[in-house]
């Protein structure tokens, strides 16, 4: 089956080329599908003669009866047509559209269950996204053909044109060759030269013929209108070009940028590179051993990605005389003989200075251009020649083998610099392949829906099922420490929907039309639920953000006719998922909204702290009527109020609105700091505390003394009950047999000392008081990490008042040999429930989730831990 | 603010998203892995089958060496070559050695990109094979999801030629959707039930099994499509040669004999079911009519995927019990249940509306009884009535033994657990 896909600038005549060529296949016999994939719909036009209804009016299940609905039979015999359709202009993704039918059309084996004879496809003018490319995926068009005319921008259009061809040649497209559309000679001279110069060929010169604009006006093929005009003599040689054109031996080459203005300004093109063999060589392991030995002669050594280009260490040869060229070392270089950072690019897109040698280009790393005025780039251009016969895809795919690929996706993610506060990553959970990690710190502590604010999350279902808790690895398990649970566990619910938290729900038909209506709905029922003078937070997730809509103009209406504070808040909201009723004005759902990208999570803090800032002002004036104000304790609240309450203090009785409750009390005591919490309580005069954790005996008198020292009391803090003394000796005896033992790299070193690791929860502190001895195992992977390791290690040792033992490890065997031993080490901390490392090795798993606050909480802590200690996991 | 109106809340609906159902085949198989195009959210999803469906599951791993990964791809910045960095990680992935098989899939917002993942899978010429699931979440559910992922897996298998073993059978298309004991009863229950009816099953898929096993699909004579993988199964079949057949879900007594008897006429076994599988099922009868006898006249609520609906429901209809409404958690597909329709029928339903419209039925219509996963009776679609916790998600169900339902064993067991819900219920005075 013939297959045809028609590319090319807007307006150059793409459409009324295509249809000609379905009407000429036709006409010989064939049975033609002609399928506009141009949102204007159009293309169909002159073989309809009207305009058909598009596939895209119709979404909804079974692909293949909504395509039979929408394909159309033609006026002329033996065509049948069906238009993509589209948004309207300048709202939502036309390219999805032409995705979404063509798989339809793939899917349901609808041109060979038909019997079709050649599809031909009229795809809109020009590299727009791959929506636009979708004709040359994997079983549709083979044939490619680009209609140019002597235009500069046409030309530019058609390089790059060739350019996504190259690409898709993979999936067997070719390039069948250009149909210029020329004004006169002359244009059809630079047409040609274009041609050579991308090496490929003019199928036909289609020549400017009256009888094209008489046909369109009576909507019908020209072909068919006057077939003895010239332009049907040329559409009919270049149909016959089309159907003989098979896949060159030397397949078209885009030009580069810099080539490309050469050839507009008419330069002789500088001394090409050959092109580079066609898309892989047979046998990807030899490949794969060429490169490797490719890059070695070339003393080169993949290490990264930036920009989606590949960094190297380039070692300089020894030959190179850097004395003799008179500029001395390079700056910030210790050795005069070493290595150096270089890109390696695609040619169009690589940087100042580069040398080309395939379909990529080698240069120095940005900063350090100097190295070329110094002769090194001829030195690389001789080193990187020997690679020369590889496509950047190679390069790649070369850099992706071998290794650890779970390390390698991070060496991808490009973010592998964005390290978190004690040198992680961000994203707890992206601790691909880390396997010495065993502390994962708990998700979106900083997430809360503050009362009086609603959040609409403006994104598909996917975002609304990102994450729930309670998971194996509770990668985004709820807080662990003072608002947490305890022991308790819950299953996931419905996620991310409940009162003050919403998903929109965008699909396929909103991507396709614009989700403007779906937005303009989402914010009004937000606001209507947040009230005058609320605040309705929106988050704008990854698919609708490539729509790039208006939706700063919505949040404009919204905020007018509605009387709420609104602010959009960037690209993901991961981590909502839904949370019973807890005390009012904190719906606390844990993720990471706002960390992904930098700055949202300022923007978020600062339109919350105004808003909370302006409802707490309401109650300006109200005079205090207890001492604290506990927000934010969960289900600890009651065991918290009762020591306040045993030390002299009154407290708040939870009350369902937050900014009344607040302004009773005297002092806010918080479990954390919260960014926008704490500014809105100082804006409005509030005094707050964030205590000591009050974890352990130690803890709790600190606790208690923090805040009784804030409310200005000089009574005694509540001791822990009669008898409580005696048990905590006893369970102290018991725990002296034991050891704990905490996995640990040496940034995680010093944050032990709190509980900033451990979701609040000081663990170690509380472990060594409870009367277990304590093991480190630090991850050092060479002897200067050991050396500080061993410092840190140290310092923390003396901070804490205790004799930890410490040993290294750095690598898994180690790390489980050193598990087993000694016997007294019962405990290692692992956030992962019933972690396989820790029981494989005969010890038991424990985590700050068994940690309960105050007093009896504490004694409760030392009884589980001693449990453990006497069960059995293996 | 006595008389102030309700608050408004927003709407909640019963739905699970594409992916899941992609990782619920991925969690089948435990060798394979699939690689998401998108950011890491794509990893925290698991947790919804990990640790919480499945506690034996290994899409996760404590190490780090998870076998759901993503690309970290962000729609901003957008990358300048994601294909040559999705390229490089399949390379790696399906070289590492680690895998049986990689599934390529991605977020909703690579599908918008336009990204062409078969191309790129394509090109993954050494190592596991790579498959691609294509990118539809924004317009299919969790049922689409998995069908996708097994056609993928199953177009991912190495052509060979086999020879054919006469009598023999594959299932493609078992919804296992966690490796606990009521699929591994179920399953080894069908493979006795299958030898006694004089049909070898030689695989099942997926079963729980590596993905190098199932290969032993291809010599089997007979391909038995169950209705999560229809498309997989047609795949195989033609690929193969197999004959193919289309049932439902062996659940019942009457169900399980007579998806034998679909089976044996579709291997070309002729005459009725052999002594052996009569006398299973009349034991089976007698040990279910005193269950039968306290459920008779009941009403289901039913909440879960359509397939299992159909299944439970004529179950449900020789225990001379009604199914009169029925929340599926699903797009609308077409539903095929015996016996008279349900009143309320309700696909991806908003869960307040589906609760109000359960709550409006007449007295006669009302549930005592409700069979549906943890979400909707979590949502409260099961109107607070004694429910059986069964299909995907299973999040306070959990099997540790052997606790089939589908066969004549499961028979047994599920008329069991209906029984043991509506007695408790009683205990509570409802």
């Amino acid at each position: 089956m013939e297959s045809i896909v028609f590319f090319g600038k807007g307006g150059i005549g793409k459409s009324t080329l295509a249809s000609n060529v379905s009407a000429l296949l036709a006409a010989g016999g064939g049975s033609v599908l002609h399928v506009g994939c141009d949102p204007k719909m159009d293309s169909t036009l002159a073989l309809m003669g009207r305009h058909i209804q598009p596939f895209s009016d119709s979404p909804g299940p079974d692909p293949e009866a909504r395509l039979r609905e929408f394909i159309f039979d033609a006026p002329v015999k033996g065509v049948r047509c069906i238009e993509v359709g589209g948004p309207r202009p300048g709202l939502g993704c036309a390219g999805t559209g032409i995705g979404v039918m063509l798989d339809a059309v793939r899917d349901s084996g609808l041109l060979e269950k038909d019997g079709y004879t050649a599809a031909v496809f009229d795809v809109l003018g020009d590299v727009v996204c791959g929506g636009f490319a979708a004709p040359l995926r994997r079983g549709f068009a083979k044939k490619v053909v680009i209609v140019v005319s002597e235009e500069l921008l046409s030309l530019y259009s058609a390089n790059k044109l060739i350019k996504m061809v190259e690409n898709y040649a993979r999936n067997g497209v070719y390039l069948a060759g250009l149909a210029v559309n020329a004004k006169n000679a002359a244009g059809v001279r630079t047409a040609a030269e274009f041609a050579a110069a991308v090496n490929t060929r003019v199928l036909a010169v289609i020549p400017r013929d009256p009888a094209v604009a008489a046909a369109e006006r009576g909507r019908v093929p020209a072909v068919l209108a006057s077939p003895k005009s010239p332009f049907a003599a040329a559409l009919r040689g270049l149909c016959a070009a089309i159907r003989a054109a098979r896949p060159g031996s030397s397949p078209p080459r885009a030009m580069s940028d810099r080539e490309f203005s050469d050839f507009t300004e008419g330069r002789p093109p500088a001394a090409r590179p050959p092109a580079p063999r066609s898309v892989l060589p047979a046998g990807r392991s030899g490949s794969s051993r060429g490169l490797a030995a490719a890059f070695t002669r070339a003393r080169m050594k993949p290490t990264g990605l930036e920009g989606g280009q590949i960094v190297c260490e380039w070692t300089v040869p020894t030959s190179f005389d850097w004395g003799e060229r008179g500029q001395g070392p390079a700056k910030g270089r210790t050795s005069p003989r070493g290595t150096l950072k270089i890109v390696i690019a695609p040619a169009a897109g690589s940087r100042d200075g580069p040398i080309r040698l395939s379909d990529w280009a080698v240069c120095f790393y940005p900063g350090q251009a100097e190295h070329q005025a110094r002769g090194l780039g001829e030195e690389l251009a001789a080193a990187a020649a020997g690679l020369a016969g590889f496509k950047y895809a190679e390069l790649t795919e070369y850099f992706g083998r071998g290794g650890d690929h779970y390390a390698k996706i991070s060496s991808f993610s490009e973010r592998g610099n964005q390290a978190g506060p004690f040198g992680t990553l961000i994203l707890p959970h992206m601790r691909l392949g880390q396997w010495q990690r065993f502390i994962f710190p708990p998700g979106g502590a900083d997430l809360r829906v503050p009362q009086g604010a609603v959040m609409v999350e403006h994104g598909d279902i996917e975002c609304r099922f990102s994450c729930c808790d309670n998971g194996a690895l509770n990668l985004f398990r709820e807080r662990p420490g003072l608002a947490g649970p305890g022991v308790s566990s819950r299953c996931p619910l419905l996620p991310k929907e409940e009162a003050h938290v919403m998903n929109t729900d965008f699909g396929a038909l909103d991507a396709v039309r614009g989700d403007e209506a779906l937005i303009s709905d989402s914010l009004d029922r937000a606001a209507r639920l947040a009230g005058p003078g609320g605040l309705v937070e929106f988050y704008l997730s990854c698919a609708p953000m490539l729509l790039a809509g208006d939706t700063g103009r919505l949040l404009e209406r919204v905020k007018e006719e509605r009387g709420v504070a609104a602010v959009q808040l960037g690209s993901d909201s991961a981590g909502l998922s839904e949370r019973p009723e807890e005390e009012p004005g904190a719906a606390e759902p844990p993720g990471n909204c706002g960390s992904i990208l930098p700055g949202f999570a300022s923007a978020k803090a600062e339109a919350r702290a105004a808003f909370m800032a302006r409802k707490l002002a309401a109650f300006k004036g109200v005079k205090p009527s207890v001492d604290v104000n506990l927000i934010g304790f969960g289900d600890c609240r009651e065991e918290l109020a009762g020591l306040l309450e045993r030390s002299g203090l009154t407290t708040a009785s939870p009350g369902k609105d937050l900014y009344a409750s607040a302004a009773r009390g005297r002092l806010a005591v918080l479990p954390a700091p919260d960014a926008a919490l704490c500014a809105a309580f100082s804006e409005a005069g509030l005094k707050w505390l964030v205590p000591p954790a009050p974890y352990g005996f130690a803890g709790v008198r600190a606790w208690l003394d923090g805040v009784l020292a804030a409310l200005g009391r000089r009574t005694p803090a509540a001791g822990p009950a009669p008898g409580a003394e005696k048990e905590r000796r006893a369970l102290a005896l018991a725990a002296g047999r034991y050891r704990a033992c905490f996995v640990v790299s040496s940034e995680e070193l010093e944050p032990l000392a709190g509980g900033t690791l451990m979701g609040g929860v000081p663990v170690l502190p509380v472990v060594l008081e409870a009367g277990f001895g304590a093991d480190l195992l630090v991850y050092a992977p060479d002897p200067a990490a050991r050396s500080a390791a061993a410092a840190a290690a140290l310092g923390l040792g003396r901070k804490l008042g205790a004799r930890l033992r410490t040993r290294f490890f750095s690598a898994p065997a180690q790390l489980d040999a050193l598990l087993r031993r000694p016997r007294a080490m019962k405990l290692v901390y692992s956030d992962a429930r019933l972690d396989p490392r820790v029981t494989g090795a005969g010890r038991r798993p424990f985590s700050a989730a068994l940690f309960e606050p105050g007093y009896d909480g504490a004694l409760e802590t030392v009884r589980r831990l001693l449990e453990l200690c006497e069960c059995d996991f293996r | 603010m006595k008389n102030a109106p309700a608050p408004e809340k927003f709407r909640k609906t019963y739905d699970t998203p594409y992916l899941l159902g992609v990782y619920l085949a991925v969690n089948a198989v435990p060798d394979a892995a699939v690689m998401v195009d998108g950011p890491s959210c794509v990893i925290t999803k698991a947790d919804y089958i990990a640790g919480n469906h499945d506690l034996h599951s290994t899409l996760l791993s404590c190490d780090g060496r998870h076998r759901v990964m993503c690309t970290v791809t962000s729609t901003m910045p957008q990358p300048p070559n994601p294909e040559d960095k999705l390229s490089a990680l399949l390379e790696s992935a399906a070289a590492s050695g680690l895998y049986g098989v990689v599934l390529l899939t991605g977020l909703p917002f690579m599908r918008l990109i336009g990204m062409d993942y078969e191309g790129i899978a394509s090109r993954v010429r050494s190592g596991a094979p790579v498959a691609v699931v294509p990118p539809l979440s924004l317009e299919g559910d969790w049922l689409d999801g998995y069908a996708k992922a097994l056609d993928a897996l199953v177009c991912a298998l190495p052509v060979r030629r086999v020879r054919k073993k006469p009598r023999s059978a594959a299932i493609v298309g078992y919804l296992f959707d966690r490796n606990e004991r009521d699929h591994s009863a179920n399953l080894s229950g069908l493979k006795r039930l299958l030898a006694d009816a004089g049909v070898d099953l030689l695989a099942v898929l997926p079963g729980g099994g590596k993905f190098r096993s199932w290969e032993r699909a291809q010599a089997a004579e007979l391909v038995i499509s169950m209705p999560y993988g229809r498309q997989a199964a047609a795949r195989l079949a033609a690929r193969t040669g197999a004959r193919l057949v289309e049932t439902g879900l062996p659940v019942g007594i009457a169900g399980t004999s007579a998806w034998l008897a679909s089976v044996r006429a579709a291997a070309g076994l002729r005459g009725p079911l052999p002594p052996a599988l009569v006398k299973l099922e009349r034991e089976a009868r007698r040990e279910l009519a005193p269950a039968q006898a306290a459920l008779a006249h009941q009403n289901i609520v039913f909440a879960g995927d359509p397939y299992l609906y159909s299944a439970v429901r004529g179950f449900a209809l020789e225990l001379c019990m009604r199914v009169p409404a029925v929340f599926i958690d699903s797009l609308s597909r077409p539903l095929s249940a015996p016996g008279p329709a349900a009143k309320l029928v309700m696909f991806a339903p908003e869960v307040a509306e589906a609760a109000k419209a359960l709550a409006a039925l007449g007295r006669y219509d009302r549930p005592r009884l409700g069979v549906g996963n943890s979400l909707a009776i979590t949502g409260g679609l099961t109107g607070g009535v004694p429910a059986v916790e069964l299909g995907f998600p299973s999040y306070a169900h959990h099997c540790l033994d052997d606790e089939p339902f589908m066969g004549y064993a499961g028979a047994r067991s599920l008329a069991g657990r209906l029984l043991n819900a509506l007695q408790s219920a009683g205990n509570d005075g409802l």
